[in-house]
């Protein structure tokens, strides 16, 4: 398996900030289909839609880090990812380029649960520095959560 | 026949007179957009109705009317001699069915309603809408897998075996077949029908095929019939297996609110009541005009919706784990318009509301059931149907309203009743006490209110007491449950009448049961 930093990763925009995935982890990119409301879903999980012909949870990445939501979640770029067998879309702003990235520098474990398990590291691409978030652990986490609800 | 049965044509009577008498004035001055709007509705409604009773033969050809009248109002077909007469024929169609239906309990084939019928048939009716086919519809041409044309036929040929085909295979085969139903019925293209009908057989002969019959009902993705419904702006399913029937709420229903829960009177029997639009906290509670009728655990409870729409036949996939947290949903599934579509919960959305209405051991309860001796036109529960258990919270400012047969409806204070018991005329003995009956195996000696009367023959009532659960008071009628706070007397008490008072605007007589007690009761009281 290739290093992961030598890697193309897909940067997107949320807010002010630039984050950036695997691309090996993203199967799609795609402006964010129409998306049907689930009522009493968590607020960051916008609702479902078919995307390719998949059906898709959207989860809105703005709402995951605490930035104010979107007016019009239809108006943002889904990034599909499967997780253990279900299509997910993560919505963002915008999807700025593919890159290979300077190597990540490690960061200390975040004390904020906000960045805990999502972070794979940091790094600067031109004057700006990125922030490469690991997509199955934005997953897990919220997952985690609801069942510690549940029990 | 039972209730249903007879409650459905009396309703699809009515309807059908109203779509004649429609067609009828159509000649002398054309029916508007309005009217042919009420036309579909009309139909729709029949179809609908007929899928719930299990009339499939009855149902394909109210589709074919409902596909031929959404034409119709949406301008697409102009209403000629041809179509006049094809609707005009349908019409005649379905009354012969009910007809027949009311005579044997079933409902004929389509090639014996089409040779009964044939003289009205000026021309033939149009393709039946597929959605409603089944294997049982006989205008479906026989089409099997050995038939199928090529290249199509290289798909069955590994049927036998069943190696070569998959869940993926008949998911895709079954979207297909409900985005052509889609198109089909949106814009009324004639072209898919075919298309429609080859995948229509095709699935179905798939779907026998592939699925084993003891599957585990979550295992996933499965085929499920489900019944839409709508609230506010969104669509939900239901599996269609749990709804045990569809009533529309009017004004002939009666409800009550109790604690926390509501209640809801359909067909004489009283449920709790439970809003989809405030369980999901999105839509209007106000606009909710009908009521599925869930049967869970035992207990019946009335869900209520704004609309009801198609039933459908979707491959359900599994709740996307991040929708897990909401608890009411339990699978998902792509509709025939490309978009998605959840399926409830049905346990899981009307168990907390069932819950809070559970009474406390303390109180009474209130059940209606068939004497043990009942005859068999009497419907008892069945012997497999557990028996249902109290669901009422008593309140001291609750009344049990009945009619007695006079003009003035009575009431007894909620709090003074043990059971209400459901008797016959017929099994009413009179004797030096008084009338008297056999519950259960035990005498009920029974009370009539000043000015009533027992009738000779049919159902009655008898409130029994709690201060003398051996003695009961007649009822013609339930109305069933009012609550009301310090209700104002109008007259001064006497003493079989504890006030004449309005409840929920209705002059009532409140009872005085110690009144009607046994004479040892009264010197206790």
């Amino acid at each position: 398996m290739a290093d992961r930093e030598s890697m193309p990763h897909v940067m997107f925009r949320l807010g002010k900030q630039t984050f950036a995935v695997l691309l090996s982890d993203v199967k799609d990119v795609a402006k964010a289909p129409d998306i049907t409301p689930v009522p009493n879903a968590e607020p960051m999980v916008r609702g479902l839609c078919v995307l390719r012909d998949n059906l898709t949870t959207a989860l809105d990445l703005r709402l995951r880090f605490n930035l104010p939501a979107s007016s019009d979640p239809n108006h943002m770029t889904a990034l599909a990812i499967d997780h253990e067998g279900e299509r997910i879309a993560l919505l963002v702003d915008k999807v700025e380029d593919v890159a290979i990235l300077p190597p990540l520098s490690q960061i200390a474990p975040p004390k904020d649960p906000l960045w805990q398990g999502v972070v794979s590291g940091v790094t600067k691409h031109g004057d700006e520095t990125i922030i490469v978030l690991d997509a199955a652990g934005i997953i897990d986490g919220i997952v985690e959560k609801y069942e510690e609800e549940i029990a | 026949m039972d209730d249903l049965i007879g409650e459905f044509i009396n309703e699809t009577s009515e309807s059908l007179s109203t779509l004649e008498r429609a067609l009828a004035g159509h000649a002398r001055s054309p029916m508007t957009r309005d009217s042919w709007d009420m036309a579909y509705k009309l139909m729709r409604t029949i179809k609908g109705t007929c899928g719930f009773v299990s009339l499939p033969v009855m149902e394909g050809v109210a589709a074919a009317s409902e596909s031929m009248l959404e034409q119709l109002r949406n301008g697409v077909r102009k209403p000629g001699p041809d179509e006049l007469t094809h609707l005009r024929a349908a019409m005649a169609q379905i009354r012969y069915m009910m007809d027949y239906l009311a005579e044997n309990g079933s409902e004929p084939s389509l090639s014996e309603v089409e040779q009964e019928t044939a003289p009205m048939l000026a021309a033939p009716l149009p393709p039946p809408a597929l959605s409603q086919l089944n294997e049982q519809v006989h205008r479906v041409p026989e089409i099997t897998l050995a038939s199928m044309p090529q290249p199509m036929a290289r798909v069955p040929e590994a049927v036998p075996g069943g190696e070569r085909i998959t869940y993926a295979t008949l998911a895709t085969l079954m979207l297909a077949r409900n985005q052509l139903r889609h198109i089909s019925r949106t814009q009324g293209d004639k072209r898919v029908l075919n298309t429609q009908l080859l995948l229509d057989k095709l699935v179905a002969e798939l779907r026998e095929k592939l699925l084993p019959r003891t599957a585990p009902a979550n295992a996933y993705p499965r085929p499920a019939k489900v019944l839409m419904v709508e609230s506010g702006t969104m669509r939900f399913a239901l599996a269609q297996e749990h709804v045990r029937e569809v009533a529309r709420i009017g004004n002939e229903q009666r409800h009550a609110k109790l604690d926390d829960g509501a209640m809801i009177s359909l067909r004489g029997n009283w449920m709790p009541r439970v809003s989809l639009a405030q369980r999901l906290g999105h839509g209007r509670p106000d606009r909710e005009a009908y009521a599925l009728v869930i049967e869970m655990k035992g207990e019946r409870v009335a869900l209520c919706v704004e609309t009801i729409g198609e039933l459908e036949e979707l491959m359900l996939q599994p709740l996307p784990k991040l929708l897990r947290s909401s608890k009411i949903y339990e699978a998902a599934a792509i509709l025939g318009d490309g978009t998605p579509c959840l399926i409830m919960d049905t346990m899981a959305l009307l168990a907390k509301p069932v819950l809070k209405i559970e009474p406390p051991r303390e109180l009474p309860p209130i059940i209606e059931s068939a004497p043990e001796h009942a005859p068999a036109h009497h419907q008892p529960l069945p012997k497999d149907e557990p028996e249902r258990k109290p669901t009422l919270v008593v309140k001291p400012s609750a009344y049990l309203r009945f009619s007695d047969g006079t003009s003035m409806p009575k009431a007894i204070p909620l709090a003074k009743v043990a059971r209400v018991e459901h008797l016959l005329a017929e099994d009413i003995a009179h004797d030096e006490e008084g009338y008297a009956t056999s519950v259960r195996g035990e005498i009920l000696r029974l009370r009539v209110l000043p000015g009533s009367s027992i009738p000779a023959r049919g159902d009655v009532h008898a409130i029994t007491l709690l201060e003398a659960p051996g003695t009961g008071i007649i009822a013609h009628r339930m109305h069933g449950i009012i609550e009301s706070d310090a209700p104002m007397p109008m007259k001064p008490a006497t003493s079989t009448v504890l006030m004449l008072t309005e409840l929920e605007g209705t002059l009532t007589e409140v009872i005085n049961t110690h009144a009607y007690l046994p004479k040892e009761e009264m010197h206790h009281g």
